[in-house]
């Protein structure tokens, strides 16, 4: 029953850090732009194509360092669209209402929805793990797989670089202050438009490479790009006001429970991610991270 | 002149089937629901700034609340039981309403609204005496009986036109709500909720009330909705259902009273005119949504009036000169 | 090159003729005569895309194979398509857009909801709808309405059809699990097969089987592993993979290390047809069997079946067509031969003849029952292997199940009544 419990928990953070990966993105554009980007599954997908076709490409061997190049050159790739994406629309939304970023951004996420299966088809894909990330580790009767040790370890390292870029860098401190007040920002010298240009750049980065280190972890299919949007607007949200440290925590305890709830009560699957959700607002209504800076 | 107008678009509703086949018939009647639905959002989001990602749970309490009813009490006269969908909605819009709306507010609203009406779609799919996800079907058109005669709805075009005449009615309510002086304190907390307080308006209860307002209208629609159907699914009181009156309501302009009609006419249009466009419907539609976006980032409605405006704006000096 | 053609147009011909019976007759009086139009109602838009393209790729090409053999009743067919995006108002839309621009003799529909949308509207809107894949037992039953046919597997006959192998060939299995989606059609595929392990067991095998409770999970959810370690430590030993096309790939991806498909002596997947194979390649489960509509190396030598099957590869060059492609062919040849047989496409003299009719398709004769017009019709089964050709996999096995052993006595209007007890 321990063991058990070990091994629902470990299952629990692994979904998080899943959640986590798509969610960081997401939290750097909520976090200094206000845009609550509903494209970033699009997006997503594009990477997990990307890293998918790149690695049937590349011939059958798929060494470690290889499918880590791989989703870094998806992220890339996905990062210069985000260019585009800022020049053609984002930009242009600044100066209206927030709401009609929403509708701007799911428009875009059926465009993009539409040129992916344009271009990778209709069929279901999948890939393989690296060799390295395909076995498990047994301690005592937890089952750990290689390659969800392996997603642990960069959700984490993904949450220390980013919590260092954030408050211990200088890029890190003008992203803050732009965040706060742009017009402050400016009159202290900042050039805002390009400072929000590269957030955007950086958070369809993001978006690119959580597609290409997630492709082993399910099915590519058109419906792709609508699978986490959900969660990871709640991991968002719950956390706080885009902060990076909130949607980190917010991503744990969301899916540890929903992972514990649906091992131990019966029930209707995966509604426990909901529940917590909703209480987690009613206790906390800012946020778990209120007033805190990205 | 937005009566005239208003009046002669009932009219026409009214003469559509005399002139049109059933398949624009069908459409037209979700159009009104859809319709009505986006009043219901706007109602909350232009009158106290309320934004809800989960509107569609309440839709889907009224559809589901009138199918049960019927199901389980035929006997009951079915205005009785419209009436009681949306009574039903209203309940569970001042049960999260009381416990939420003082707490939480904005965005985050927004995301508890929307993790709510998740947990009541998933519910739905779990339930087999609501047909799970399958749908609960077999609901009937009713028998009205209005003393000096009855009409059988399940009869030719009656339903419609019950439809037409009910989506007028919602309308007209959330209209009065709108502009009386109900509508005026919403509107007073909407734009400045410090200033309302000192005035001594109650902030807090009035934002409740429109949000109770808003969940009973929506609630009515989803019970006009299931004997159109005549099915309903859990997918109505999921986000993707809940993105629509929103969307309706910003493409059509959130600033104007009948923005969300304007967006629900334009979006079923493009729906309809990229039927038989198999394999690049979601990049017609998607792509044709961003440029009215960004052309028009006031809506529809906004994007028409700034363009008389700027016509005329550019009109007067040529005239000066 | 030129007598390859020849023996195509000829194969063509023979096949078409096989399916309408009108070969070389009154092709002079078409050029005259308004075409028959079908309506196909079917997802081509959305996560269930990839079905609709199949409805309309083996439709197409039914409706072309009848025309070049002179149409029916010496009218050309015309196929009328719409997206219904599986959703239910999207497919009552779309069946009243066909019949207000007169078309009143529709078919497709993949999902479930949307047939039980549009099954109340078709007698108001004098229509007929052929079924040519949703399943749910009660399209036939509680919700039978006498204008919608089922040309295609139901629930119940296709897992107790699936149930009846399992019994036959592992006989020595004393236990099964299973792990299916929290959907209503989940929950009945399971019972249904429960149902035939508590029937064909004792006769096939001669020992009751041992049914462990299944476990649930959301449609479409993205991590199984607490389900995997459960399904590990269960002392089942035949699995009932539930999970549907990219969930069940998703599933089996995941349960790779944990040796999930080596812990079970035997794996059945009810429906996803190559979906598991053709996406999993060479990390194939060794020995899974899948459903599937129509399968077709079980009926080489049947001439619709080489026909089609010829076509499709040539207009594709995908040398699997999934069973979908089957479905739609068969609803063509369905009113092909019921028009043929009423003399007419008048909504009423089809109905009447499409009632007890027989017809010929890509997998044999089906016939619609009168009583509840659920077509008898054989269920298909295929079992591959991981191989190591560019694919990485292969067919090993097939089993064609005539559906009349497993399909229940006709009971319109009545909820079935399944046998899920524990025995």
């Amino acid at each position: 029953m321990l063991a058990d419990l070990a091994g629902v928990v470990f299952n629990g953070l692994f979904s998080a850090m899943v959640v986590f990966i798509f969610a960081s993105g997401l939290t750097l554009l909520f976090g200094v732009l206000r845009i609550l980007n509903f494209s970033q599954g699009g997006f997503f997908a594009v990477g997990a194509y990307l890293a998918f076709s790149l690695t049937r490409l590349l011939g059958p061997a798929l060494p470690l360092w290889r499918f880590l190049a791989i989703a870094v050159v998806a992220g890339v790739v996905v990062g210069a669209l985000g260019i585009v994406t800022e020049r053609l629309v984002l930009r242009r939304l600044r100066q209206v209402d927030g709401a009609y970023s929403l509708i701007a951004t799911y428009a875009l996420l059926l465009l993009v929805e539409g040129i992916v299966k344009l271009i990778w088809g209709v069929d279901v894909r999948s890939m393989e793990p690296p060799a390295e990330l395909s076995g498990v580790w047994q301690v005592g009767d937890v089952f750990m797989p290689t390659y969800a040790l392996f997603i642990l370890a960069a959700g984490l390292a993904l949450f220390v670089a980013l919590e260092w870029l954030l408050h211990h860098s200088r890029l890190g401190k003008l992203m803050q202050s732009v965040a706060t007040d742009p017009w402050m920002a400016s009159v202290l010298g900042v050039d805002v438009a390009r400072m929000q240009t590269w957030i955007v750049v950086g958070g369809f980065f993001l978006a690119g490479i959580a597609g290409g280190l997630l492709v082993p972890n399910q099915a590519l299919s058109p419906s792709l790009a609508g699978t986490f949007v959900i969660q990871a607007f709640g991991a968002l949200i719950v956390g706080g006001m885009g902060s990076v440290r909130g949607t980190f925590m917010a991503a744990i305890l969301l899916c540890v429970a929903d992972s514990l709830a649906s091992t131990y009560l019966p029930g209707v699957p995966g509604v426990f991610f909901y529940i917590t959700m909703a209480a987690l607002l009613l206790l906390r209504p800012q946020g778990l991270m209120r007033g805190a800076q990205l | 002149m937005q009566a005239a107008a208003a009046l002669a678009a009932l009219v026409m509703a009214l003469l559509l089937p005399e002139i049109a086949g059933q398949g624009l018939v069908f459409l037209a009647g979700l159009l009104w629901i859809n319709m009505v639905f986006g009043f219901s959002w706007n109602l909350m989001f232009r009158q106290t700034g309320l934004v809800s990602f989960g509107h569609a749970a309440f839709f889907a309490i009224g559809g589901y609340g009138y199918a049960v009813l019927a199901r389980a009490w035929p006997g009951l006269p079915p205005l009785l039981v419209f009436v009681a969908a949306g009574a039903l909605g209203a309940v569970a819009a001042l049960v999260v309403g009381v416990v939420a709306l003082r707490r939480s507010l904005g965005v985050y609203f927004a995301i508890f609204s929307l993790a709510l009406s998740q947990i009541v779609a998933m519910v739905i799919s779990d339930l087999p005496s609501l047909g799970r996800d399958d749908g609960f079907a077999g609901i009937r058109r009713p028998v009205l009986d209005l003393g000096v005669a009855t009409i059988k709805l399940a009869e030719g075009d009656n339903y419609y036109r019950f439809l037409v005449l009910s989506c007028a009615l919602l309308t007209l309510i959330v209209w009065w709500v709108t502009h009386s002086r109900t509508g005026r304190r919403f509107r007073a907390v909407q734009q400045d909720a410090e200033r309302a307080a000192f005035l001594g308006i109650a902030v807090a209860r009035q934002r409740l009330l429109c949000f109770v307002i808003a969940a009973a209208v929506a609630a009515v629609a989803g019970a006009l909705y299931g004997p159109w159907l005549q099915l309903l699914t859990p997918e109505l009181a999921q986000w993707t259902f809940s993105a629509r009156p929103i969307l309706f309501t910003l493409l059509g302009g959130a600033a104007s009273f009948w923005g969300p009609a304007v967006g629900a006419l334009g979006f079923t249009v493009l729906e309809y005119a990229t039927r038989t466009l198999h394999g690049v419907g979601e990049i017609t539609v998607g792509g044709i949504l961003l440029i009215v976006v960004l052309i028009f980032p006031g809506g529809i409605i906004g994007g028409i009036i700034g363009g008389v405006r700027g016509a005329l704006g550019r009109a007067r000096p040529v005239a000066g000169a | 090159m030129a007598a390859g053609i020849a023996r195509r147009e000829v194969m063509v011909s023979a096949a078409a003729a096989a399916l309408a019976g009108v070969a070389g007759r009154s092709t002079g009086a078409r050029a005259q005569q308004k075409p028959i139009r079908l309506g196909l109602i079917t997802p081509l838009s959305g996560p269930q895309e990839i079905v609709g393209r199949d409805h309309l790729a083996g439709a197409t090409i039914a409706v072309n194979q009848i025309n070049q053999a002179g149409g029916v009743l010496g009218r050309t067919l015309e196929l009328e398509t719409r997206d219904d995006k599986a959703s239910p108002a999207a497919g009552v839309a779309a069946s009243k857009d066909l019949v207000s621009s007169g078309v009143n003799l529709l078919f497709g529909v993949l999902s479930s909801g949307v047939a039980l949308a549009i099954a109340p509207t078709l007698k108001g809107d004098d229509a007929v709808l052929i079924l040519c894949a949703a399943s749910a037992n009660e399209l036939t039953h509680e919700q039978f309405t006498p204008n919608l046919f089922r040309a295609s597997d139901e629930a119940y006959m296709r897992q107790r059809a699936l149930a009846k192998v399992v019994a036959k060939d592992y006989a020595a299995i004393n236990s099964w699990t299973a792990i299916n989606p929290q959907t209503a059609i989940g929950a009945s595929n399971w019972d249904s097969f429960v149902d035939g392990l508590n029937q064909f067991y004792p006769q096939e095998a001669g020992h009751n089987v041992e049914v462990i409770d299944a476990l649930t999970v959301k449609y479409g959810a993205t991590d199984y592993k607490n389900e995997i370690a459960q399904l590990m430590r269960r002392s089942a030993e035949g699995l009932y993979l539930g999970v549907y096309g990219g969930d069940a790939v998703t599933m089996l991806r995941q349960a790779a290390p944990y040796g999930l498909a080596r812990k079970f002596k035997v794996l059945v997947d009810p429906g996803s047809e190559y979906i598991v194979a053709q996406t999993l390649g060479k990390s194939t489960p060794v020995g899974l069997w899948a459903g599937i509509h129509w399968y077709f190396g079980a009926y080489r030598g049947n001439a619709i079946n080489d026909a089609l099957y010829d076509a499709y590869v040539k207009s594709t060059g995908n040398p699997f067509p999934a069973g979908y492609v089957g479905e739609g062919h068969a609803g063509v040849l369905a009113y092909a031969a019921a028009i043929q047989r009423a003399g007419s496409t008048e909504t009423g003299a089809v109905i009447g003849a499409l009632e007890g009719m027989s017809f010929a398709s890509c997998k044999g004769k089906r016939t619609f029952r009168k009583e509840d017009h659920q077509a008898i019709c054989d269920v298909n089964m295929v079992q591959f292997a991981p191989d190591d050709t560019a694919a990485g996999w292969k067919i090993v096995g097939y089993r064609v199940v005539d559906g009349a052993e497993s399909i229940e006595p006709p009971s319109p209007g009545k909820a079935l009544v399944l046998n899920t007890k524990r025995q």
